[in-house]
């Protein structure tokens, strides 16, 4: 069974609400919202004409795990997720540094990496958005998803 | 623990001896005035005076912030600007959405009061509890989006938010406006030039604390019940897609879209709007819906145009270029972007570039006043030279800069010229067409900011609804006045009590700090769903939920009684009363052509109507002066009191 994971459908339909930052940090700081607290972060490039989440994407090889020297990240085997030990990051920013997908930011306050754990398969961000950008899906769904997409606009040409 | 929603500090800021001290926001604040424009109108209403020279040190700029703003409340992203306004010597103040107010509170403050002026360019920056101004000589004389980017290069961080002022801040323009997140503008009032003449380019902010929210089980529950609303609702789906450009062509067909600086009458030029309309531009122009902090609206728009490259899509108002008689959408997307570079209120360039040309038409001024320049209708390069010379205070723009009403009495111009409802109070109302409509002239000119067309309107006064709406419809027929709901131009005292409606709503949104765009103030009104919840009803439901605070509908309505009522006394202390409110006479005219052909309003009947509308205030009609008794049931009994007292203000009999 191929794990669920957050794919980003596509670098148009985000509107950089940033509700999705939101519902995450109220989720984890449970009685206080600050989207810097938030595992998902959007990024403008207004310049080049589009805005994009960056949350996690499980990978198979995750460099961040092979980046921390203080061995505080682990990769969940029943989930894919990766879990940071709390204890044991020192804040660093190595694995900030090792994630080409800009996916991981550091809790301004405690000083600890921060990385999606999918809300426990429930992800909180995916709900909330109205633009339809974030999908929870397993691999071979999302790949039906954009061919899916891929037809729509074979057809409207 | 701070309490829930509200931060509970104020940031003051004396730029004279560079003093930056923290005040606990009080609980009497919070309480009688909530937040926002609120407790921004409280400060300035003590802190400023009649004596108050509104470019001078002693003026009091004001940024304020709701508690219900940086959550998860859908459009809870605005931030308010008060200060007394240089282009009308009154209560002056302009909000805008964007980052830039939540990440003011995630830095822990709800309000910032500035005072003093500089000795040298200075910028304020804002790191949680580290607060220092910065210097700011090499910020001056650069436009808004390179202060931003160049502030943000030197902090090393391009996650801050920033707002600043361009050159015609700097430069004292009283029509100058305050922009923050490259495309957001806080415009109205001329606040942009109050910040110039303290010698404050920039406010920039980046915070890390949490806002605390008292029942967040509660608050997810009301926001899952308004996204259902607005996955049910048609106006959401085509708002989201088109954002306010898609009322223009209603307006055009309602009449409320201006042409030719009001020579003309509106809705007479709908076939060359045709060719620019919504439904065209969308498929040729823009290529991105924007949001605002938590907004799951999404009306800003990035559009492309050749030469330009990426720009900001103009919203509904600075898309009538017809005031200029000038349809052309890449001109409209240009001259947009250059306001917003300069930092001016791009309603008001609007104003006087096109009472300029109407001046020149009617020969009132000629090349030589204007050093050259062929100021006509319909001619672009014109319009951008202009802009130019009005944010650099250069030749004939120094006389536009004060303004549209300022600058028509420099000229000596016709009063009518600068066609503005609430003439005497000196802001020009933005392009809308309000002559044979006496409801959107009375809910424009009665504004406490001089003419606004943010604080009262209905929706239907402006045409953009096909019909009425059925709550709508059954206050028409409750008054008796069933016949009168398709006649603008008739004065009725139920357009009186409409007005005074969504004039709650719209102060309560501001007080609250949130976008007006999702109240049924817009477009969202008498949809299912909504129609069981009027907007009132849930500002007070979230804000219960955010700060735990015990207020409901009529608590909230009282308090935005309270607001109105310090900001109408605040303009009457400084001699604004009835007569500034009154439209100019162009306003009575009778339309020729267009929807509303051979109608105008009765000056008599709009009389009537004012009279009514301030007798629902408790304001004296013949004065507008709000009664002794009006103030002391809204616990403004010490504004009664400094009126009579000191400003020999007679308010009718103590109680």
């Amino acid at each position: 069974m191929p794990h669920r994971k957050i794919y980003v459908k596509d670098t148009e339909s985000c509107t950089g609400c940033r509700i999705c930052e939101i519902v995450c940090s109220l989720k984890y700081a449970k009685s206080g919202v600050n989207p810097r607290m938030a595992r998902i972060r959007i990024e403008y490039f207004p310049e080049k004409g589009f805005i994009t989440p960056n949350v996690c994407r499980l990978c198979t090889k995750p460099a961040c795990i092979s980046a921390c020297p203080e061995k505080a990240l682990l990769k969940d085997s029943e989930t894919g997720v990766i879990r940071v030990n709390e204890e044991m990051c020192d804040g660093c920013g190595k694995c900030i540094k090792a994630c080409k997908f800009k996916s991981i930011t550091l809790h301004p306050l405690k000083n600890i990496a921060l990385v999606c754990d999918l809300c426990g398969g429930d992800p909180q961000c995916v709900k909330y958005c109205m633009n339809g950008t974030l999908l929870f899906l397993t691999a071979p769904e999302y790949k039906r998803e954009k061919g899916k997409k891929r037809e729509v606009s074979q057809g409207t040409q | 623990m701070s309490p829930c929603g509200w931060m509970g500090n104020i940031l003051r800021v004396n730029l004279s001896d560079g003093k930056i001290e923290q005040e606990p926001l009080r609980e009497e604040l919070r309480d009688n005035y909530i937040g926002g424009r609120g407790i921004n109108s409280r400060i300035l209403y003590s802190e400023t005076s009649p004596d108050t020279d509104p470019l001078g040190p002693e003026n009091t700029i004001i940024i304020g912030t709701g508690p219900v703003n940086g959550t998860l409340m859908p459009t809870s992203n605005r931030f308010t600007v008060s200060a007394k306004s240089p282009l009308t010597g009154i209560l002056g103040d302009a909000n805008a959405g964007g980052f830039f107010g939540p990440e003011l509170k995630y830095a822990g403050y709800d309000h910032i009061v500035i005072k003093g002026c500089a000795e040298k360019p200075m910028y304020l920056w804002i790191d949680d509890g580290r607060v220092e101004l910065k210097d700011a000589r090499h910020l001056w004389g650069k436009h808004t989006c390179e202060t931003e980017s160049l502030i943000k290069r030197e902090i090393g961080d391009k996650t801050i938010h920033v707002l600043s002022i361009g050159q015609a801040g700097e430069n004292l323009v009283k029509i100058a406006g305050i922009i923050n997140d490259e495309e957001h503008a806080a415009a109205r009032c001329g606040l942009g030039a109050v910040l110039g003449s303290k010698r404050l380019k920039a406010v920039a902010v980046r915070g890390s604390k949490t806002i605390n929210i008292a029942h967040p089980a509660r608050l997810i529950e009301l926001v899952d019940e308004m996204y259902n609303d607005y996955r049910k609702s048609a106006s959401y789906h085509w708002y989201t897609h088109y954002g306010g450009t898609v009322a223009i062509i209603d307006m055009c067909k309602a009449g409320s879209a201006p042409v030719k600086n009001y020579m003309k009458s509106g809705g007479t030029d709908l076939d060359r709007r045709l060719p620019i309309s919504h439904d065209r531009i969308f498929e040729t122009h823009t290529f991105k819906d924007v949001a605002c902090h938590a907004c799951p609206l999404a009306c800003d728009k990035w559009t492309y145009v050749e030469g330009l490259g990426r720009a900001k899509h103009p919203d509904g108002g600075s898309f009538h270029g017809a005031i200029w008689e000038i349809y052309d959408y890449p001109f409209m997307v240009e001259f947009n972007q250059l306001c917003d570079l300069y930092g001016m209120d791009l309603y008001s360039v609007q104003m006087v570039t096109a009472a300029a040309m109407e001046w020149y038409e009617k020969g009132v001024i000629t090349k030589q006043d204007t050093g050259g320049l062929e100021i006509r209708f319909g001619d672009k390069e014109v319009v951008k030279a202009l802009v130019h010379k009005i944010a650099k205070r250069e030749g004939f723009g120094d006389i536009l800069s004060e303004g549209s009403v300022r600058a028509g009495q420099i000229i000596g111009a016709d009063p009518d010229t600068t066609s503005t409802g609430g003439y005497g109070k000196g802001t020009d109302h933005g392009p809308i067409d309000c002559s044979a409509m006496a409801d959107l002239t009375l809910s424009l000119s009665v504004s406490t900011r001089g003419a606004g067309h943010l604080r009262a309107v209905a929706p239907m006064a402006w045409g953009v609804s096909d019909s009425l709406p059925p709550k709508w419809q059954k206050v028409y027929k409750e008054a008796g006045a069933e016949n009168l709901m398709d006649k603008p131009w008739i004065s009725h005292p139920v357009k009186a009590e409409i007005a005074t409606y969504f004039e709650s709503i719209c102060t309560s949104s501001d007080i609250l700090e949130m976008c007006k765009n999702t109240t049924e103030f817009y477009y969202f009104y008498g949809y299912e769903g909504r129609e069981k919840k009027d907007d009132l009803t849930w500002h007070a439901d979230f804000l219960r939920a955010v700060t735990g605070m015990n207020i409901d509908r009529e608590g909230l309505e009282l308090i935005t009684r309270r607001v109105l009522n310090i900001e109408k006394a605040y303009n009457v202390r400084e001699g604004k009363i009835r007569e500034h409110d009154m439209p100019t006479s162009r306003f009575y005219q009778k339309r020729k052509g267009g929807p509303l052909d051979g109608k105008g309003i009765d000056r008599e009947g709009l009389e009537k109507l004012f009279d009514h509308y301030y007798a629902i205030h408790g304001w004296d009609p013949t004065t507008s002066v709000p009664k002794r008794e009006t103030l002391e049931a809204l616990g403004l009994g010490f504004v009664a009191d400094e009126l009579e007292n000191k400003f020999g203000i007679n308010l009718g009999s103590r109680s």
